[in-house]
């Protein structure tokens, strides 16, 4: 049945969970490798958030894990807002099994640790207050915590819709491998533009940007000059396309995978939705949208570079990101008893006369 | 959450002050028992009751939606007055009592200037006191009443009632082996009847349907017979001549009991099943097969199904030989067969009706009275005649005894026979109903003076003068009687009073009489409950009243049933025989015999047609949830079936590029409707099955296309003219009509434009009543005779029908046996030659003044004033009598014994002692119990 | 123990829908909402040689419900006696639940800060009723009852009988039995 029962609040906020949670993930990563040495210094100017202290380098951490954050805080929104009674969303934490439930407490713990850890490092003078600032150890704990809860955030979004034996074309654990590649993939495009934002705005050296002031405290802005920023840009944005090419790539191939699978799956649901993708009433979307514009073309930029590798391309990716998440569930379909699309399918829209008609208003009531 | 309660079900019938009421369903024949849960006056559950003997707590789509019918608010609560112009959907809210009295002033009017047939009525299904219109009709009257009976049942019940004296209607099927549904869908229209079906199928029970789609009762058959549309007569006729070459014949019953075999095996000898084949479609081995099948199991029955009765010019013979199929099996009246009740017992609709009242000049002046002869006063008049000579009761005139519906709107637009100036429309919307809607609608929009009594405001209603508001289900007791013509009764009562102001149909019939000028005594009853309790009487039932049999004896009255019946008086006909060769059809001037005459349009008699309308329509059959032209307010149902669809065979639709849902036109010679496309392999490739009834409610009014009754409704497709209609019955043609189908194209539009006959190219009158031609000429034969078979004595007058001699004058009854006049009235016995009646108690004959008469020579007795015999003392001589009595006993003296007897208790007593004789110990016995000895008359010693 | 399951005969179910229609009207269910529709795959075959069957669906009251344990709220429940159903008062209406109902047997369109379902008529269940859609079956083609009583009619046919079940593939264990329709004969 055609009947998907979520709708775009649901589409946009699997796209942020994976979005944040895959931003929190990939700073975590960078971070500790910079930490620890396994990437070069230059990365670290950038990268390293805890490592180097006091704060004023690992710039586009900083501006990861707060928009890593706002994706999920935003997401988290949304989630609520589609619920029919979102003054019970308390609800989700008191049970034991549900997978949702799981999810929510994944989301708080992110969403918690993550601002832990911003604010033990944060720039902004007036939250140094907080007992935990400047504590390098409970930054890493906090790191840690909501690093992994961002990736069990990806992972939880495709477990979510995979546990649905309803959908067969969710039903598969393909669908978290499906979900945690994109979510990363477009974590780190995500990262790219942050970089290319941050970037633009020190390129200025115009340090009372309103952005600039809230990721760094002017005082240790002067440290930076333009030829380290150009460095720190240049090597950021290099492994950002590194990772990327090969995320986009996977991506592209367990796009493919997962639509062969589901063709040849026995389940005719599954095999319909599939062709709804690759060759119905989707599919230019599909073609066009997400695998062309959205993969391929960003895919040659990054290899290309150039000003589009670092601008246009990841916009692509994080719009084939969305367009995923909508494809899938809006395509799916329910499995079907044979004849339920027949009766469904007659049955009235609520618009039609008879429903609407106020007989109230005929002139012999 | 402690509360068990789900977010559903927020009504609770449990509570404190909720009263649970016996009701109906009243949304089609079946009267379905339903548990009202009322509080406070109103209505807020039901559901089926399980105790009812018809639906054991089954309800269908429509029985569940009474509630919202009840409430709806598109009901019509109030009587409305038009304010605007016809048509203009203005009114005007006015009391019960004014528009009572103003209707009938009009109607008064109008029978003061034009004569009481100029005004006429339309009956809606079984889902009103039809007899109550009758009754006010004939009061008023009026022959003209009519109904769509004609095309559900009537014709059939009346054919089969002429040939073997009452039509089988009553279902005993425990029995059966065998059950042909023959053009009737029990699946989609009758659930109890399915669900008996179903349970004795279960038992082996065979079930052979009749029907050109898959319905959802083929689907539960042993052998389904597709046929085309309309071939009926073809299939049944085979079918005779399969059985009577063959064989199957029940030769017993045939020999005994029917008349005209040997005729019937003549005529019938050229439609073999090769012969119908083509006419069919059907495998003549099929054919074979049903007819086997029917023939070899039994007992067997055919069970009620209105298909017969649509068919148009086809149709009476087609029920002709199917009476005859019931006949020649032997299977009328035995246990498991066509069981034959006869009019029951209680007091049927027939005598509701006040059918005497209507003077017999007026009869002739029904509309159909010499066309369509058998359902008007010539044909029904002979049959209760009939039936009264053999029963005692006639079965009801209304429904059987009708104005030809068709020709009634023809008159009002042609003024042919004569100028129809009011029509009273009940329970019925004819611009749905009725074939021909285009005509209809002009004959709607035409007549003077238009009342309707409706839930709903219809697209008749809409052209109406007065509307009136009417009570439905829930708000009135129903009693499920077959008018009377089947044994039992099945009654429920009100589960609260009507709402707003609705009446019931019976409460509106009564008003009117009585404000036309109809005296109380006319309407002795006040409320329904007053005349069905009236209508129990005969029965003795231990009751108190109405709603006592409802709710302390279930409401159900089942009495034993009879077989054999026409074992002692012989079947309800004029030769007391099953006619095969019938009689009555003769004598009417139909053939006796039945003779094929092919459907209205087809492929094989109208090729020429065929050209152009290369398909063959079928329509007119029930289906779920929709009730005839009902239901489609409620949106309940309607979003479950939100728009009419036509079936056909999806490999004829992808020859026309056809796809489902697609919106296609539907198009005969007389005009096109659109449906939407429901491709199924249900139907033949030449088949199309069109739902009927269908208009928008929901629409804004357009007085051209009122509702948008010409939009869907097959009624704009089917034919009423005259050459069409059953020339016996007057059954017009729904079925069996070649059509065409294509897809709907933007632009496309329907139009009003009517003619007579029904043609879509010539606009106009082109033939009135008195210029129409039957589809073949009718030609009275003279009646059959059937002489006395014992000599009948002089003065003494023959009647045929009893086959009993009658006095003239006194109507009492000759026994040819005893050679005396009977009075059956008073069971006393006359002497044929002087007229004096027989005293039993002085063994002789008694004049009106007294005077007796010896027996054996008739002459008057001397009376002695004296004893004529030894006389004891103490006994008195009684002249009249001449017999010597005590009169302080009463005891009677009886001198050839010498006793005295007493005539109450036939006790002997000694003439002297006057004691008692006690035959025990064979001596006498005073009243203390003291006995004495026979001879000597003394006491009996101590021994004892 | 009380273990509620129904029995549905195909062989007897005609397509009228009035289990349909008696459910909407005794639930008094918003217009596009249905809980038990009854779909068929069509006529299959080439007339004059076709079939038809219909298939009445509801709630499966499953034993292994995938609706209860996706519910974060706790509101998608089961009873012991094996009726799942919603508190409304606890259901957010996160639709979870709607979702992983693979037979679609919950609300589909209509949500009001609930989620709806088929409760096998609860209230009238334990008022010792049938649920209204087995009650107003004309064909007697539903059978209701406890299936842990031997001696009901339900756990006499599901053990008597040969029934099929919904996807059960999917290791749901549906309660509802069909005893499919061959052919037409009963």
């Amino acid at each position: 049945m055609n009947r998907h029962y979520w709708s775009w609040p649901i589409a946009t906020y699997l796209f942020l969970g994976g979005l944040g949670g895959g931003m929190l993930f990939l700073i975590f990563v960078f971070d500790r490798l910079t930490a620890s040495g396994l990437l070069n210094s230059g990365y670290a100017l950038t990268l390293s958030a805890s490592g180097i202290a006091p704060v004023g380098v690992g710039v586009v951490e900083m501006v990861g894990i707060v928009v890593g954050l706002c994706a999920l805080l935003f997401g988290t929104l949304l989630l609520i807002f589609e619920l029919g009674q979102p003054k019970l969303f308390w609800r989700a934490f008191i049970t034991k099994t549900s997978i949702i439930k799981w999810g929510a407490v994944l989301l708080t713990i992110a969403l918690v640790f993550g601002v832990l850890w911003w604010t033990a490092l944060t720039p902004w003078e007036w939250l140094h207050w907080t007992p935990w600032y400047g504590k390098e150890a409970f930054a890493v704990f906090c790191e840690i915590v909501a690093g992994s809860a961002g990736l069990a955030v990806t992972v939880y979004t495709g477990v979510l819709l995979s546990s649905m034996k309803s959908k067969p074309f969710w039903n598969t654990p393909a669908l978290p491998v499906l979900f945690v590649v994109s979510a990363l993939s477009t974590a780190c495009a995500a990262l790219t533009l942050c970089t290319t934002t941050t970037w633009t705005y020190f390129a200025g050296a115009e340090f009372t940007n309103p952005l600039m002031s809230m990721m760094v405290a002017p005082d240790q802005m002067v440290e930076l000059n333009a030829q380290v920023l150009a460095l720190v840009q240049e090597q950021a944005i290099e492994l950002f396309h590194t990772l990327d090419i090969v995320l986009v790539f996977f991506e592209l191939f367990v796009i493919f995978l997962y639509l062969l699978m589901m063709l040849g799956a026995g389940n005719k649901v599954a095999n319909m939705v599939a062709k709804r993708w690759l060759i119905g009433s989707w599919a230019p979307l599909f073609w066009i949208g997400m695998i062309l514009c959205g993969l391929v073309a960003p895919q040659i930029m990054y290899l290309v570079g150039g000003v589009l590798s670092e601008t246009l391309a990841p916009v692509l990716v994080l719009a084939s990101g969305l367009l995923l998440r909508f494809m899938i569930v809006f395509t799916v379909d329910r499995r079907d008893v044979p004849g339920e699309y027949k009766y469904y399918g007659r049955l009235p829209e609520l618009n039609e006369e008879f429903i609407t008609k106020d007989w109230t208003k005929t002139a012999w009531y | 959450m402690a509360d068990a309660r789900t977010i559903d079900q927020k009504v609770d019938i449990h509570a404190p002050g909720v009263v649970v009421r016996k009701s109906a369903c009243y949304f089609c024949h079946q009267n379905c028992g339903v548990l009202a849960y009322v509080k406070d006056g109103d209505v807020i559950r039901i559901e089926g009751n399980p105790e009812h003997t018809t639906n054991l707590g089954g309800l269908c789509c429509r029985g569940n939606i009474a509630l919202k019918h009840l409430h709806h608010p598109g009901r019509i609560n109030h009587p409305l007055k038009r304010a605007g112009a016809k048509g203009e959907n203005k009114w005007e809210k006015i009391s019960w009592d004014q528009a009572i009295t103003e209707i009938a002033e009009k109607l008064n009017q109008i029978k003061a200037e034009s004569g009481p047939e100029a005004v006429a009525t339309a009956g809606g299904t079984l889902r009103t006191d039809d007899w109550s219109r009758r009754r006010f009709m004939n009061l008023f009257g009026s022959p003209n009443s009519f109904h769509n009976a004609l095309l559900c049942w009537i014709p059939t019940f009346m054919v089969e009632t002429a040939v073997s004296g009452w039509s089988p209607f009553e279902t005993e099927l425990s029995n059966s082996r065998v059950l042909i549904l023959w053009g009737v869908n029990p699946g989609a229209s009758n659930m109890p009847g399915m669900r008996g079906y179903s349970d004795l199928k279960k038992n082996g029970l065979k079930i052979i349907v009749v029907d050109p789609r898959y319905s959802e009762t083929a689907a539960h058959a042993d052998l389904w017979l597709p046929l085309r549309p309309g071939s009926d007569t073809a299939l049944a006729l085979a079918m005779i001549n399969v059985i009577i070459n063959e064989g199957l014949f029940d030769f017993e019953f045939v020999d005994e009991w029917c008349e005209g075999f040997g005729e019937l095996a003549d005529h019938v000898e050229e439609y073999t099943p090769e012969w119908a084949a083509p006419l069919t479609w059907l495998d003549p081995e099929d054919i074979r097969k049903a007819a086997r099948m029917y023939a070899m199991n039994k007992p067997g029955n055919i069970q009620w199904g209105c298909t017969a009765d649509q068919l148009g010019r086809t149709a009476g013979a087609g029920m002709h030989a199917r009476a005859v199929l019931r006949a020649i099996t032997g299977n009328l009246d035995k246990p498991g067969g066509d069981v034959m009740p006869g009019p029951a017992a209680y007091i049927t609709d027939e005598e509701l009706e006040a059918n005497d009242r209507l003077p017999d000049e007026v009869k002739p002046k029904q509309i159909g009275y010499d066309k369509f002869k058998l359902t008007s006063w010539q044909g029904y008049g002979r049959i209760a005649e009939i039936s009264k000579a053999t029963w005692g009761k006639a079965p009801t005139a209304e429904w059987m005894c009708e104005a030809h519906g068709p020709s009634v709107f023809k008159a009002i637009l042609t003024g042919d026979p004569y100028q129809v100036r009011a029509l009273l429309v009940s329970a019925t919307n004819p611009l749905n109903s009725y074939g021909d809607t285009k005509m209809v609608l002009a004959a709607i929009k035409k007549v003077e003076f238009l009342v309707v009594c409706d839930y709903w405001m219809t697209p008749t209603a809409v052209f109406a003068d007065y509307v009136m508001p009417i009570a439905g289900a829930l708000e009135r007791p129903t009693i499920h009687t077959n008018y009377g013509v089947t044994d039992s009764i099945v009654a429920t009562e009100r589960a609260i009073d009507p709402l707003y102001e609705r009446h019931t149909d019976y409460q509106f019939w009564r008003d009117l009489g009585r404000a036309c000028g109809q005296t109380a005594e006319d309407w002795p009853w006040e409320r329904e409950e007053d005349v069905y309790f009236y209508m129990l009487q005969p029965l003795g039932l231990p009751c108190e009243s109405y709603d006592d049999f409802v709710e302390n004896l279930g409401g159900a009255y089942y009495p034993p049933q009879h077989f054999y019946r026409y074992k002692e008086k012989g079947f309800c006909t004029p030769s007391r025989k099953v006619e095969l060769s019938c009689g009555l059809l003769e004598e009417l001037g139909y053939p006796a015999l039945p003779t094929y005459i092919g459907p209205v349009e087809s492929e094989v008699e109208t090729s020429e047609v065929a050209k152009e309308y290369p398909l063959v329509l079928t329509t007119g059959g029930g289906f779920m949830p929709y009730h005839h032209s009902e239901h489609f307010q409620i949106k309940e149902i309607r979003y479950l079936y939100k728009d009419p669809r036509f079936t056909m065979n999806p490999r004829t639709a992808a020859k026309m590029g056809i796809k489902e849902g697609d919106w296609c036109w539907i198009e005969t010679r007389r005009g096109r409707i659109k449906q939407r496309a429901n491709l199924e392999e249900t139907v033949d490739p030449r088949v199309i099955y069109a739902q009927r009834g269908w208009w928008y409610p929901e629409r804004e009014l357009d007085t051209e296309n009122p509702y948008g009754c010409l939009d869907s409704n097959v009624n704009v497709i089917t034919s009423v003219d005259d050459a069409d209609c059953d020339p016996i019955g007057g059954s017009w043609a729904n079925r069996g009509l070649l059509c065409k189908v294509y897809k709907v194209q933007e632009g496309d539009k329907v139009t009003n434009e009517w003619s007579i006959p029904g043609s879509a190219s010539e606009p106009g009158i082109h033939e009135t009543y008195s210029t129409s031609k039957l589809a073949y000429e009718v030609v009275p034969k003279e009646r059959r005779h059937y002489p006395a078979e014992f000599e009948v004595p002089e003065g003494l007058e023959y009647d045929e029908l009893r086959r009993t001699a009658y006095q003239p004058g006194t109507g009492y009854r000759y026994d040819q046996n005893s050679g005396w006049l009977i009075d059956d009235s008073t069971n006393v016995y006359y002497d044929l030659v002087t007229g004096y009646a027989y005293d039993p108690t002085a063994n002789d004959l008694v004049d009106t003044e007294g005077n007796h008469y010896d027996m054996q020579t008739r002459e008057l007795k001397v009376l002695s004033e004296t004893p004529t015999f030894d006389m004891p003392e103490g006994l008195t001589w009684d002249v009249p009598t001449q017999q010597a009595w005590d009169p302080a006993t009463g005891q009677v003296y009886d001198p050839n014994s010498g006793w005295l007897i007493d005539p109450n208790t036939n006790v002997y007593y000694d003439v002297v002692t006057r004691y008692a004789y006690d035959p025990a110990a064979n001596d006498l016995v005073d009243a203390e119990g003291n006995h004495y000895d026979l001879e000597t008359r003394e006491p009996k010693g101590g021994a004892q | 123990m009380t273990r509620y399951a129904m029995v549905i005969d195909q062989r007897r179910c005609i397509g009228c829908q009035s289990c349909t229609v008696a459910c909407r009207t005794w639930n008094d269910l918003p217009i596009d909402e249905i809980y038990n529709p009854v779909v068929s795959e069509g006529v299959t075959g080439i007339f004059p040689h076709v079939h038809l069957t219909y298939k009445p669906l509801l709630c499966q009251h499953c034993d292994t419900p995938p609706c209860v344990p996706c519910c974060p709220t706790g509101a998608s429940q089961q009873d012991e006696d094996g009726i799942v159903w919603v508190d409304p008062d606890k259901c957010m209406c996160c639709k979870v639940c709607v979702n992983a109902c693979p037979y679609g047997a919950r609300s589909k369109s209509h949500f009001e800060g609930f989620v709806r379902k088929c409760t096998f008529c609860k209230p009238r269940v334990e008022q010792g009723l049938q649920p209204n859609c087995v009650a107003t079956c004309h064909q007697k083609a539903r059978i209701f009852g406890d299936l842990d009583d031997p001696e009901s009619q339900v756990s006499k046919l599901v053990r008597g009988m040969y029934t099929e079940r919904t996807f059960e593939e999917l290791g749901t264990e549906p309660q509802i039995y069909y005893i499919p329709d061959a052919g037409g004969q009963l």
